[in-house]
């Protein structure tokens, strides 16, 4: 295959998965500045990554693994100079120059659904995304590395975590 | 809030992603091909420099500083290149082990290894703070000035440089270090806890 065929089919692949990396960028981001960076991040370490990927499991497994995994080491790398970024993020609305998302109204649910995953530890957050994207406890399984029993019993945490978060903070 | 309540939120707002996210594809292209190439250009700077940097050292030394060649002078080279010697294998050895991590792996080995990486670098970090900088200093002591010299300068210079390495340890190690190791100890644990479960 021709490194432009290559180029091509990687596109196609990251337009139809668009949804998971903004959705992924937004939890583990807190300013907008993070989320333009943390967004660059992960569409470099797919491309990276994407050379190597053998079809060995679903595209989705591959683009949730590497999303989360460039993500929750993103965070990492910024706790320490947080302060710093939230003083220099000037571009609230603005998104990374070739991702074109148009101004949508951020409805209240989402803003508390958002709060409420913010405050779940890294593995949490990262099954309750999968989660509520539609994934089955297999699929949870494969893309975190751990057993289905496990995804089942921290999905009914997160469950009860996040009903308690949500009334403390409405 | 119930969970069908989160999900049907989280499916609406994934419709509204879909209906109002476009891709532009040229400069998306563009990123991706020039991104990567500047970093791994920035990559190979790096790694020739630290390839190069001994080398260019002992140049500056031989050509600039006229040395008595006396025992204590051989003593204080080999010293200070067995230490550079050291120091290099470990930064070649980490260089190595972050190449190695593939994000592709699922979520706990990479956190796994990613704690671990960070475990690594500060012990290397307390290593050289703790054992190869004081002899490093004494190795360019003895390259420089064979024998001790005791005059109020000499004293004075020694200690400043006492007072700014000691004090550079106490706030590394009481306020940085261990507190570092401490939250990096948890997060293996959880880890361990996680691995143990499944």
């Amino acid at each position: 295959m021709t490194k432009d065929n290559v180029t091509e089919q990687f596109l196609s692949i990251f337009k139809d998965n668009t949804g998971i990396i903004i959705k992924i960028s937004r939890a583990f981001s807190n300013t907008s500045h993070d989320r333009e960076d943390l967004i660059n991040d992960i569409a470099l370490e797919l491309w990276k990554s994407f050379k190597k990927f053998k079809g060995d499991s679903k595209i989705s497994t591959w683009i949730y693994r590497v999303a989360l995994n460039t993500s929750m080491n993103y965070k990492r790398k910024k706790k320490k100079d947080s302060l710093f970024y939230s003083i220099n993020d000037f571009k609230k609305d603005e998104i990374t120059p070739w991702l074109v998302e148009k101004e949508q109204e951020s409805s209240s649910e989402l803003e508390l659904l958002y709060t409420c995953i913010d405050e779940l530890n890294e593995i949490n957050k990262a099954i309750i995304l999968l989660y509520l994207d539609g994934n089955s406890h297999d699929e949870i399984s494969e893309i975190m590395g751990i057993s289905k029993t496990n995804v089942g019993t921290r999905i009914s945490r997160i469950k009860e975590q996040i009903k308690n978060l949500a009334i403390t903070k409405i | 809030m119930e969970l069908d309540e989160l999900k049907n939120i989280w499916v609406q707002y994934d419709k509204k992603i879909t209906d109002n996210t476009r891709i532009n594809k040229e400069i998306l292209k563009r990123m991706l091909i020039s991104k990567p190439e500047k970093r791994l250009n920035w990559i190979k700077i790096k790694a020739g420099f630290n390839l190069l940097s001994p080398i260019i050292l002992v140049l500056i030394i031989f050509m600039d500083v006229k040395f008595t060649l006396t025992i204590y002078f051989y003593i204080g080279l080999s010293l200070f290149i067995a230490l550079s010697v050291i120091t290099y294998i470990w930064n070649i050895r980490y260089f190595l082990l972050i190449r190695k991590i593939d994000f592709s792996d699922t979520i706990l080995s990479i956190k796994k290894g990613i704690v671990e990486l960070e475990k690594y670098k500060i012990k290397i970090s307390r290593i050289k703070y703790l054992i190869i900088a004081p002899f490093a200093m004494l190795a360019i002591f003895s390259m420089f000035f064979q024998k001790p010299i005791f005059n109020i300068e000499s004293i004075v210079l020694c200690g400043l440089i006492l007072i700014v390495f000691i004090s550079s340890i106490y706030y590394t190690f009481k306020f940085s270090i261990n507190e570092q190791f401490r939250k990096l100890d948890k997060e293996i644990a959880e880890i361990v806890e996680l691995e143990k479960e499944s």
